[in-house]
């Protein structure tokens, strides 16, 4: 039982140094990369988390249509691109309506569930229009994978993270740690089948 | 908070309850198996969790998302086994 042992105390390790220390916030600053707000052809704003069965949006989900906003408020784009799943970039076009965008520099396309079917399909709907610079907005942790597919559907990428120095607190540290894991996996996958 | 209630605890245990000051570092010992364990049964569940949708995205061909298994409740499920297995090893002894 000596190996349970040092694993559970590798495990305790870990949570400590997780928790209790800014490592997470780090690994998420360093992943957020440093943003390039410049004048873009499109402002696009990656699904995140969906929306609930009231239309609800997930916290991230919000975040990333706000900082869109914010972005097209700051007049960086003429067109805000909203995808994600329909229950999602619906609401999102609720909301972005709500708060001043007019419907037709609103672009949705299909619903996509994957980062990789959003790139197919932006570039579907972007391509057409000519419009090739992209402010792309995403979670920090999600930056370089959703970057990476976006310059390979042949989109000029300017980073627009919604945040860099993550959570202060130990619980929402310990979440972002789960989803730097999550998207880590999700970063090795990709390269493991080639994608990346 | 924690030091404060771990002491508080110490002191009534070796008072109160009369336990041995020396058999926490066994107690903590065991703790640390414990918490092993949990670990192991997560990977286990994560990957049990991971393969079935996997498989279901195969045999059904529709998207199945694997963010399904990422559920902070499946942490504190696989510390239940684990405190569920290790009694039931320490009665077999």
């Amino acid at each position: 039982m000596r190996s349970l042992r040092a694993l559970g105390l590798a495990g305790l390790l870990v949570f400590a140094i997780v928790a209790f220390t800014p490592l997470a916030n780090r690994i998420n600053a360093w992943m957020a990369g440093m943003p390039t707000l410049e004048a873009s052809d499109a402002i696009v704003v990656l699904g995140r988390g969906g929306a609930d069965a009231d239309g609800v949006l997930t916290n991230r989900s919000l975040r990333r249509v706000l900082t869109g906003i914010s972005l097209y408020d700051r007049t960086l784009a003429p067109v805000l691109v909203l995808s994600g799943s329909k229950a999602e970039t619906d609401a999102r076009r609720i909301l972005a309506r709500g708060l001043g965008v007019p419907d037709s520099a609103i672009l949705t396309g299909h619903p996509a569930l994957t980062t990789r079917e959003e790139a197919a399909e932006i570039e579907r709907l972007l391509r057409p229009l000519g419009r090739s610079r992209i402010l792309l907005v995403a979670d920090p942790i999600d930056m370089p994978r959703a970057s990476a597919l976006m310059k390979q559907a042949g989109f000029v990428v300017h980073p627009a993270p919604t945040a860099s120095s993550g959570p202060s607190n130990p619980e929402s540290r310990l979440s972002l740690a789960r989803d730097l894991t999550i998207e880590l996996c999700a970063w090795a996958y990709h390269r493991l089948v080639g994608v990346l | 908070m924690v030091v404060l209630t771990s002491a508080v605890a110490y002191f009534l245990a070796t008072r109160a309850l009369r336990l041995e000051p020396r058999s926490l570092r066994s107690a903590i010992t065991e703790a640390l198996e414990l918490f092993g364990l949990s670990i192991v049964f997560l990977v286990a569940n994560l990957a049990v969790g991971i393969c079935f949708i996997l498989g279901a995205r195969a045999l059904s061909g529709r998207f199945l998302s694997v963010y399904w298994v990422n559920d902070s409740t499946l942490g504190l499920m696989s510390f239940l086994q684990a405190i569920v297995f290790h009694c039931w090893r320490r009665r077999a002894r």
